[in-house]
């Protein structure tokens, strides 16, 4: 797995809970070092991680990967690449299915799922992650709900299992965040 | 076959970059985002100075001679920040042309300088891509920067320990062979372009270190060894090299340093600050220091194994001449009348 993903763990669990709870997980694992963001490591390992950290903080594992999912979309960097998808949540949700390709246009070996989008009704619809990446799929959950919260629409999502359903009641329910497309870090002194 | 006429407002949702011009180079029509540009300019020459193609005939004939050829046009925006367009015309009814603009590769700095939205782009337009694109690869590569120092601290202490003797921090026997290895390559650079004075090494080894590690144990020797590596490293300077290849050996390199008056001066320094009495663990303790020299030259080319012999052999020659004593090595052995006398304290 790239190293970007144990990262990111290691991230969400130094960021939300504290060093302390980070050493407990580092204990836990054949990598007690902790994770370098441009490494490569088993797949093993990364299943380690996820285990180790749901036990540590003592919850079930999709549970804790939705709110790295929810904590992922609030990190400014992140977030931002997100909002590049779509003027709204609804153009956001479809757009998924580039979210593979975009990811591989910066990391090609990011070796992230493809995600699939049904439309089944006005304002609804099903998510769903290529077989074998259900790690992801709650990922996704999570970054989906914080992302509504983001746009400003009222919805509702629901991991079924098979899928995730994503149903949108308001697209304008409250203020969307602030998205200035010039405001990136990386933008900004562009140009003397 | 026709498509039908367009209405401009239409043309305007269809092309936000557009621009219709009649014969004489009105604006007929103007597409928001370039408005944003442009304001309210009701002139092409007004509002753009044609890049290219030049045409000596004017901006217009410029315009119609690219459109006629299928070229590329290049449009620089007259007022500040004088944003670079490029895009193509083709050539409508009455001598019209319509052109269609875009930011090409300064787009990331369009952005900004004219406050664009994804409103402000027509959906087939790539630039949400060229955005996400650009902002994404410097977010990547500045993460890529972060983890290579990292690396390359890391790198470095690795390299540093490996050099270093852990107990003095003095270089090991493998600092020492790579310092002396780049003074002798010096010394060869030095001899083609001539000038550069060679170098010095001079082989130190204690006397009496034996007995303080027997009488006061280890911890009294180590401290007594870190002692002398403070004397050395004070007594040479930041471009000399100390080492401690092992046990109470020690190496200094001395570079520009080869004639042999400086150098016993140095050695009879060192040793005098060595066999001065140092307190350790509540008792005071008491060595002495033989040292041999041998001095690389530019007359000569360095060989790294004769220079070693020739050291050792004038270290061998100091110590049997008693304890406290230093001896000049040369290519023909250490003689018995350049080793020093003993050394007298007030």
């Amino acid at each position: 797995m790239h190293g970007l993903v144990n990262h990111t763990i290691q991230e969400f669990v130094c960021d939300s809970y504290g060093e302390a709870a980070w050493a407990q997980v580092a204990a836990r694992i054949d990598c007690p070092e902790g994770f370098a963001p441009f490494r490569h490591y088993p797949d093993r390992l990364t299943l380690q991680l996820i285990a180790a950290s749901a036990a540590t903080l003592g919850k079930p594992a999709e549970e804790m990967l939705e709110d790295l999912g929810a904590w992922l979309a609030r990190m400014e960097p992140a977030r931002r690449l997100l909002r590049f998808s779509g003027a709204d949540f609804g153009e956001f949700v479809l757009s998924l299915e580039e979210l593979q390709g975009r990811a591989h246009l910066v990391l090609p070996d990011l070796e992230m799922p493809r995600f699939s989008v049904t439309v089944s009704g006005r304002g609804r619809f099903r998510v769903g992650v290529s077989r074998g990446a259900v790690e992801w799929q709650s990922v996704l959950a999570g970054l989906l709900r914080a992302m509504s919260d983001d746009y400003g629409a009222l919805a509702l999502i629901v991991d079924e299992g098979a899928a995730i359903a994503v149903d949108v009641s308001d697209e304008a329910f409250s203020a969307a965040r602030d998205f200035d497309l010039a405001a990136g870090p990386a933008l900004r002194g562009a140009v003397a | 076959m026709t498509a039908g006429a367009l209405r401009c407002a239409d043309l305007a949702r269809l092309l936000p970059m557009h621009l219709v011009l009649d014969e004489e180079g009105h604006l007929l029509s103007a597409g928001p985002t370039l408005r944003k540009l442009i304001g309210p300019a009701r002139h092409l020459e007004e509002a753009f100075v044609i890049e290219r193609p030049h045409h000596a005939g004017g901006a217009m004939e410029g315009l119609r001679a690219a459109a006629g050829e299928g070229r590329r046009l290049f449009l620089r925006q007259k007022p500040a920040p004088q944003a670079l367009l490029r895009g193509h015309a083709v050539a409508g009814a009455g001598g019209r042309l319509i052109l269609n603009l875009g930011f090409g590769i300064g787009l990331p700095q369009a952005v900004r300088q004219f406050d664009l939205t994804d409103a402000d782009f027509a959906p087939s337009e790539l630039a949400m891509e060229l955005l996400f694109l650009y902002e994404a690869t410097r977010t990547a590569v500045a993460a890529l920067a972060r983890h290579n120092s990292a690396l390359d601290d890391a790198r470095q202490t690795a390299e540093t320990e490996s050099l270093t003797d852990p107990l003095t921090r003095l270089a090991n026997r493998r600092g020492l062979d790579l310092a002396l290895q780049r003074a002798a390559g010096a010394l060869r650079l030095e001899r083609r372009g001539e000038g550069g004075a060679g170098f010095a090494v001079l082989h130190l080894d204690l006397d009496g270190f034996k007995a303080v590690n027997d009488h006061h144990g280890h911890a009294a020797g180590d401290a007594l060894l870190a002692h002398v590596a403070r004397i050395l490293t004070e007594e040479t300077r930041a471009g000399d090299t100390v080492a401690r290849p092992g046990g109470d050996e020690f190496v200094l390199l001395l570079r520009g340093l080869a004639a042999p008056q400086p150098l016993e001066r140095l050695a009879r320094r060192i040793i005098a600050r060595i066999e001065e009495p140092v307190a350790i663990g509540g008792t005071r303790l008491s060595v002495s220091a033989s040292i041999g020299i041998a001095v690389a030259t530019s007359a000569a080319p360095p060989d790294l194994g004769m220079l070693a012999a020739e050291a050792d052999a004038a270290l061998y020659a100091a110590k049997r001449s008693g304890r406290g004593r230093c001896c000049l090595g040369g290519p023909l052995g250490p003689r018995e009348g350049e080793v020093s006398a003993p050394l007298s304290f007030p």
